[in-house]
């Protein structure tokens, strides 16, 4: 399988990255495409990140440093995010962010700096150490791409992240006690987190407006978001339903000859129309060829 | 009240003679102008409709389009009418316009009959050229015939004659007339074409009046037919009607022969020649005596006119009713003719009820025929005139002529699902025209019985007590399909066949005829009162197997499997009935499915010495007296069960080796083991090798060891006590495909799941992630508390893809001492809340996310315990569903689809042959339901048809719902019907291509209908079922006798249909690991594992979490499938994994975007193109040592 000539696409460096052949399958190349990562608030030339798009199968910590140990020796890696594919099931989409625990309550979530932008599915953002990583890690990059008769580095899905039976027969246990730990943890925070909600509330309840009120909160209101929530939604149940039904209530359906006839006339075309409804169904049917027995 | 009132005058009007005879054409044109006039005031729109048949598309809807014009602005005072006279008329206007439709779409068409018609009339002709010939004695008439430049032979019946001391000739017939549905003008399309009657009528100059004794009438016709076949070859040259002449039996039978006449186009056609070969119409000329010729008094059922040497004492000799009824009908091809020609002029509906009762007929198997069941267009006629003059018991009438065309036909159809005809009592009626007599009688002659007192035939004579029990239970299956006031029921009624035999009955069984060995017992006794060999043999077998299968069977079937159709005349009779080869005698049975397994046949008390000694005489060896529970001794057989075959095909074995032939079991045909064997079996089955793999006992181990885990749960000391636990597994309802068997951990549902309920409370987290953490630290003390205080074992799991974007869900793992595993979720009242706020809360972009995490949520927590809960009724309901649905699981196995259904979609589809069987029965055996679902699966347009099935527990299907429990039964309703059709509509509405939810299966379980198919099925892969189920039915359907190396076929993938295809092999075997019974190894080799490992994953199937890894990460890109079931394939330790391409994805080159989400490898032009061997490489390389080999397109 040849490489491809194209050494840029679109501002980024196209890498490509060599996978060993086996008994089964040809060596093939895989394509990472690499530009310095540049944020707002930050100049180009600050920046101690490279944005690398299309990741390989398996990219974590240890496997992007080792592809780049190969490619320029001497670069320091500081840390590696990414996000890859992992949707079994179709539903998840990547372009819109979903966080069921924001959506849920949004009292309760902990304010993370939501400034950090997510990361697009199937890239990553390799940090180096300083700035001068970065740059010869590019240098070298390009170097290696526009030279001729070269050797790519090549991927590994990592020496330690074994593949096959191995692999796949992992024990899927949790450690009971780790776990216990890791949940009293985040209940512990979430509690907090509850309770400043609470003391949020009780301000509001001790609050004095300018007319001299106060809000009135049951003991079982949890959130504030709860209380204002119901009191809105009360609001608009009384404007719509109540009102409109009792108005209907007293209305009489049968006094007037009117409504009689009005209510048969209805009723008439209400047989019509599903007799013509009929009609055209059976047409369409007729049109499918339903009425053919062979 | 109108249509009462037009009957009236209709009456006086149809008195007018009318004469149906050939040469007349006026008669034709007359004909058509009633049915026109019926038309006229149903529907403004029908003139233009005749040809439509050769019209291209385009045609078509320039003519709805006209249509559609001309009735918009005749939306009047008539339309109303209609529309309310056909509701009360008619079940509704659908069901009314429905028939009308069908009754159009098979009008013959114009073109063809007019041409018929020249063709009859030339016949007609050519016939009167028939010279007059001498008066032959037996010797010169066989001389003159054979010596004929055309070879020809007389088809005398058997006994062949060998002196007579009478002479025969040919003389011009009497009367020469169009007779049958032709004749009657009911005649409909048929796939191989239609079959037009003319009788002539032998003059009576040739007879004398007891020529109806001993064949003589009937040698005397066969002499005449090859007469006048010899004649016809000739003169249908020189007239220029190319037609090809061949014998035939009238309805098949044997004393009736009669000319079939088809057309050919020669090689040089003359201009004159008249050729109606495309019509597909074929002309019967049958030979018939005048009406009235032979005293009918003397041809009564109870009669005897052939008369033999008698074996018996007494010199008596048994009556023969069936030669009598051949001779009689003979006589009243005419007769008939016109009595129901009177009839249908005098009921406006006659004819199209006649149509509907043809086509009924025709879609189950039967016919006039005598091997289809003896009840054809002719009889039903018959039978629906009878009872428009009466047919009560006090004479009172059944049909009126006023009533439409529906309810004719579903009158008709009542009658014969309630009145019995044969042993109860009789119907007797007078076929004098004007004469009103119809009644129904008490005590039956124990056949069934029509009989016409004028004529002295019984009508159904051709019928067999066999044949009509099983009329008589289609019959009632139809009239309760048409009681269904909820579901349009039209399609099953008309337009489906069930006419297979290997769907329509639970076990066919097939008996060689070869092999019988029955000639000695046919003596000449038998020879007239049955006739025929195939009449005895089933007569005979019908009586063994009704008294051997007793209550087991509800109906038995008996037939023979051949239709001598048309042969040679220059043979006697059909050549092939000398060496009986490719002759079967087939057994249908209709199973009742509670009784049929049952391993006792119990007789009568051991005090009872009679009956006791009739018992032991019938059943053999096999009859003993056993005492039971309630302290009864009984005389019984017990039946020694078998692991695969069903009892009723070991007691038909056994009961025909004794009675019919030594060892015909060996060379009887049948396959319900085929099937059967199919199912996987438990290794327990080594140590318990009787066990029948069907039995439900085989999931009771799982279930006791549930309940104990339960119990203790439910004590568990908890700040919470557990207040409910919700059985949500397939092995928990008896219908996993593999049997739940003790420390198989390698099967991957070893773990059982359920949903764990709480006490409710007020405290629960309002957030969700925090939600999710609070039930892992109660599952964690669970697990705590389970391994300190128990001899069970425990341990959590997180479970990551289940509900998307919560990763926080984690399961609760418990092995028992006993070895089956279980596993629970945790469900709060919260959760829901939760969602659905979730839901409220969501930007627009985000709605349509957060709505599928709602539903995945409401099927992993809510839907499946619902499913569980109604289908483990149904479960035990249809004992046959539970192997039936495991044999399904099987073939999607075997076809690499079990990924792609999830168990509860899988059981729906099943289900669907059980609570909603119709135009079959509910399937009391595993082939028949198998087949049925496949069946079901390739006739299934689920593009546009919803599948809504009624799940109720309530199965009395009473008419009546007046009392106040019936009021609150949980069938479906037309309104919940209604709405879910409704559902549906508007799904499709917005998703026309189904791209979004393939399936729509409703149910009072889940009324949205897409619960179990979203997200999950995808639309090539819905495709693909339905194309495999097509092949594989008509695979299966060829032959009566399965073919087991195409069974074997057709649970074979086609790796061939996708992009790649990856080989994998496992180290270790995991059949024995996942409870299956290897197949190919020594008994004493099996080790059957007794404990569990330290870590049971140790002992899994590799490929399956390799599969879900590669699931994950190039579900957007490959639609892979695999086997779920390693354990099942050969040696337990191979696999594949094989994928199809996501088109959108891989075909086109896509501009370049940072989050395409995809492999992929960039272009010349700076785009993207799909890296397929590097996606390749990575499955291969991740597959490690399992891969052994590749194959990529």
């Amino acid at each position: 399988m040849a490489v491809t000539s194209i050494q840029q696409i679109k501002g980024y460096t196209v890498l490509p990255v060599q996978l060993e052949p086996s008994k089964h399958v040809q060596k093939s190349y895989h394509y990472l495409y690499l530009k310095k990562h540049v944020i707002k608030n930050q100049p180009e030339s600050q920046t101690r990140s490279l944005f690398l798009v299309n990741l390989p199968i398996n990219s974590n910590f240890a496997t992007i440093k080792k592809l780049f140990s190969d490619v320029a020796i001497g670069c320091i890696i500081e840390s590696f995010e990414s996000t890859q594919y992992e949707d079994p099931k179709s539903v998840i989409n990547y372009d819109v962010e979903v966080d069921l625990s924001r959506l849920t309550n949004e009292e309760l979530v902990p304010t993370e700096d939501t400034s950090n932008q997510r990361i697009p599915v199937g890239c990553g953002i390799v940090t180096f150490l300083d700035r001068s990583g970065l740059n010869l890690a590019l240098t070298s990059i390009k170097k290696l791409v526009s030279s001729n008769n070269i050797k790519y580095p090549s991927w590994r899905i990592s020496e330690d992240e074994a593949t096959g039976t191995v692999r796949f027969t992992k024990s899927k246990k949790l450690n009971s006690e780790a776990l216990s730990e890791e949940v009293s943890k985040s209940l512990q925070e979430f509690q907090q987190r509850e309770l400043a909600a609470k003391e949020d509330l009780s301000t509001i309840k001790s609050l004095v407006d300018e007319d001299g009120f106060t809000l009135v909160v049951g003991s079982h209101r949890k959130t504030k978001n709860g209380i204002l929530g119901s009191s809105k939604k009360a609001i608009d149940l009384e404007k719509n339903e109540a009102a409109l039904k009792k108005m209907k209530k007293k209305e009489k359906q049968d006094f007037y000859r009117f409504q009689i006839r009005e209510r048969k006339k209805l009723e008439m075309n209400e047989l019509l129309n599903k007799f013509k409804e009929d009609q055209e169904r059976v047409r369409v049917m007729k049109e499918k060829r339903r009425f053919r027995p062979y | 009240m109108v249509k009462r009132r037009r009957e009236q005058e209709e009456v006086d009007v149809a008195d007018v003679s009318i004469n149906p005879t050939v040469p007349n054409g006026s008669s034709t044109s007359e004909e058509h102008d009633p049915l026109n006039e019926v038309d006229d005031t149903n529907n403004s729109e029908d003139l233009d409709d005749d040809d439509d048949d050769d019209d291209e598309s385009g045609d078509e809807e320039e003519q709805s389009a006209k249509r559609s014009k001309v009735t918009r602005p005749q939306l009047s005072a008539q339309d109303v009418q209609i529309a309310r006279e056909t509701a009360e008329l008619f079940k509704s206007n659908i069901f009314k316009l429905e028939i009308d439709e069908l009754v159009k779409e098979l009008r013959l068409k114009e073109s063809h009959c007019k041409l018929v018609e020249k063709v009859l009339h030339r016949l007609h002709d050519i016939i009167q050229q028939v010279p007059k010939s001498a008066e032959f004695t037996l010797t010169e008439a066989e001389k003159y015939i054979s010596d004929s430049k055309h070879k020809i032979s007389i088809p005398f019946p058997d006994p062949k004659p060998t002196g007579l001391n009478y002479k025969l000739q040919y003389d011009t017939p009497e009367n020469i007339s169009l007779v049958g549905s032709f004749g009657l003008k009911t005649g409909i399309q048929q796939q191989n074409g239609m079959s037009i009657d003319v009788a002539l009528t032998m003059p009576k100059s040739l007879f004398q009046p007891k020529d109806y004794l001993n064949y003589r009438a009937l040698y005397k016709r066969s002499f005449y037919i090859s007469y006048l076949a010899n004649y016809l070859i000739t003169l249908t040259k020189k007239n220029h009607l190319p037609v090809k002449i061949s014998y035939e039996y009238v309805n098949g039978d044997k004393l009736c022969p009669a000319l079939h006449i088809e057309s050919y186009t020669p090689d040089n056609v003359h201009d004159d020649d008249l050729i109606f070969e495309k019509t597909k119409f074929s002309i019967r000329l049958i030979v018939g005596f005048e009406f009235g010729l032979f005293e009918s008094k003397k041809l009564l059922p109870d009669r005897n006119c052939v008369r033999v040497q008698s074996e018996s004492d007494d010199g008596k000799l048994p009556p023969t009713p069936l030669y009598n009824a051949s001779i009689l009908s003979s006589t009243t091809y005419n007769y008939y003719l016109k009595y129901l020609y009177t009839n249908k002029k005098s009921a406006d509906s006659f004819r199209d009820a006649a149509v509907l009762g043809k086509l009924w007929l025709k879609q189950r198997g039967f016919s006039s025929h005598v091997n289809e069941g003896g009840f054809g267009h002719f009889e039903f006629a018959m039978l629906m005139t009878a009872l428009l003059g009466g047919g009560g018991e006090n004479g009172n009438k059944i049909l009126l002529h006023g009533f439409s065309s529906y309810q004719l036909f579903k009158g008709t159809i009542k009658y014969l699902a309630t009145q019995d005809l044969c042993n109860e009592g009789y119907l007797s009626f007078s076929s004098v025209v004007g004469e009103v007599n119809s009644v129904y009688k008490k005590n039956g002659f124990n056949v069934p019985t029509l009989f016409d007192k004028n004529t002295k035939i019984n009508i159904l004579w051709k019928m067999t007590n066999s044949s009509y029990s099983v009329l008589k239970k289609l019959a009632n299956d139809t009239l309760q399909l048409l009681n269904d006031v909820v579901q349009d029921r039209f399609r099953p009624i008309f337009i489906l066949s069930s006419n297979n035999p290997l769907l329509k009955y639970d076990t066919l069984i097939q008996l060689p005829l070869a092999h019988l060995n029955q000639k000695e017992n046919f003596g000449p006794v038998e020879k007239i009162s049955f006739l025929t060999f195939e009449n005895f043999v089933c007569s005979k077998v019908h009586r063994i197997l009704s008294k051997a299968l007793d209550e087991r069977a509800y109906q038995i079937s008996v037939t023979a499997s051949f239709n001598d159709s048309k042969w040679s005349i220059h043979k006697r009779k059909p050549s092939f009935s000398s060496e009986n080869d490719d002759k079967y005698i087939t057994i249908g049975l209709y199973l009742n499915p509670l009784e049929c397994e049952k391993k006792v046949t119990k007789g009568p008390l051991h005090s009872d010495k009679a009956n006791g000694e009739k018992f032991a005489s019938f059943w053999g060896n096999k009859a003993q007296v056993r005492k039971y529970k309630d302290g009864n001794i009984q005389y019984s057989c017990l039946w020694s069960p078998s692991p695969i075959e069903s009892t009723v095909v070991t007691i038909t074995k056994y009961i025909l080796d004794l009675h019919l032939t030594k060892d015909i079991s060996q060379k009887l045909i049948t396959n319900s083991t085929k099937f059967t064997q199919l199912i996987p079996r438990p290794i327990t089955s080594l140590a318990n090798s009787t066990q029948p793999i069907i039995s439900p006992s085989n999931f009771q181990t799982l279930k006791n060891s549930y309940n104990d885990l339960s119990k203790i749960l439910l004590n568990l000391k908890l700040p919470l006590a557990v207040r409910s636990i919700l059985p949500i597994s397939p092995a928990l309802r008896n219908t996993s495909l593999i049997l739940p068997v003790p420390f198989s951990v390698a099967d991957p549902d070893f773990f059982n799941e359920s949903i764990l309920q709480f006490e409710s409370s007020m405290k629960w987290p309002d957030e969700l992630i925090a939600l999710e953490r609070t039930k892992t630290a109660f599952l964690l003390k669970i697990d705590e508390l389970i391994n300190k205080e128990t001899a069970y074992k425990s341990f959590i799991v997180k479970d990551e893809h289940t509900i998307p974007y919560n990763n926080q869900v984690t399961v609760l793992h418990i092995s028992t001492p006993d070895g089956f595993g279980f596993k629970f979720r945790v469900l709060t009242e919260r959760d829901e809340v939760l969602y659905l706020r979730a839901i409220e809360n969501a930007t627009e972009k985000q709605k349509a996310i957060v709505t599928n995490v709602y539903l995945e949520f409401v099927q992993k927590y809510m839907g499946s315990v619902k499913h569980h809960r109604a289908l483990s009724t149904l479960v035990n309901h249809f004992p046959f569903f539970s192997p039936t649905v495991r044999l399904f699981k099987r073939w999607l196995e075997s076809q690499l689809l079990s990924h792609h259904f999830s168990d509860e979609l899988i059981e729906l589809i099943a289900i669907k042959v059980f609570v909603d069987p119709a135009p079959f029965s509910v399937p009391s055996s595993v082939e028949s339901g198998f087949l049925r679902i496949l069946h079901f699966l390739c006739n299934w347009n689920w593009k546009e048809d919803p599948l809504i099935l009624d799940l109720a527990k309530d199965f009395e299907n009473s008419e009546e719902k007046n009392n106040y429990i019936d009021k609150i039964s949980d069938r479906l309703t037309v309104q919940t019907y209604q709405s879910m059709y409704n559902n549906f509509y508007s799904l499709r509405r917005d998703d026309p291509n189904a791209l979004k939810v393939q399936f729509f299966i409703g149910s009072k379980e889940d009324p949205s209908g897409k619960l179990w198919s979203l997200n999950k099925v995808t639309l090539p892969i819905a495709s693909r079922l339905t194309a495999l189920s097509k092949a594989s039915i008509s695979l299966l359907l060829k032959s009566p006798d399965v073919n087991e190396k195409v069974l074997k076929m057709i649970f074979t993938p086609a790796l061939k249909d996708y992009d790649f295809a990856i080989k994998l092999k496992t180290q270790a075997e995991f059949t024995t690991r996942s409870g299956l019974l290897p197949t190919n190894k020594f008994k004493n080799l099996i080790q059957t594992p007794t404990s569990f490992p330290d870590d049971i994953y140790s002992l899994q199937d590799p490929v399956q979490a390799f599969f879900e890894e590669l699931q994950s990460k190039y579900n957007n890109a490959i639609i892979l499938s695999s086997n779920k079931y390693t354990g099942l394939n050969e040696n337990g330790n191979v696999n594949v994994i094989t994928g199809l391409f996501n088109p959108s994805v891989t075909s086109a080159k896509k501009k370049f975007r940072v989050n395409i989400g995809y492999n992929t490898k960039p272009t010349e032009d700076e785009q993207l193109l799909f890296n397929k061997e590097a996606v390749l490489n990575e499955i291969v390389t991740l597959g490690g040592d399992l891969i052994s080999s590749v194959e990529f397109k």
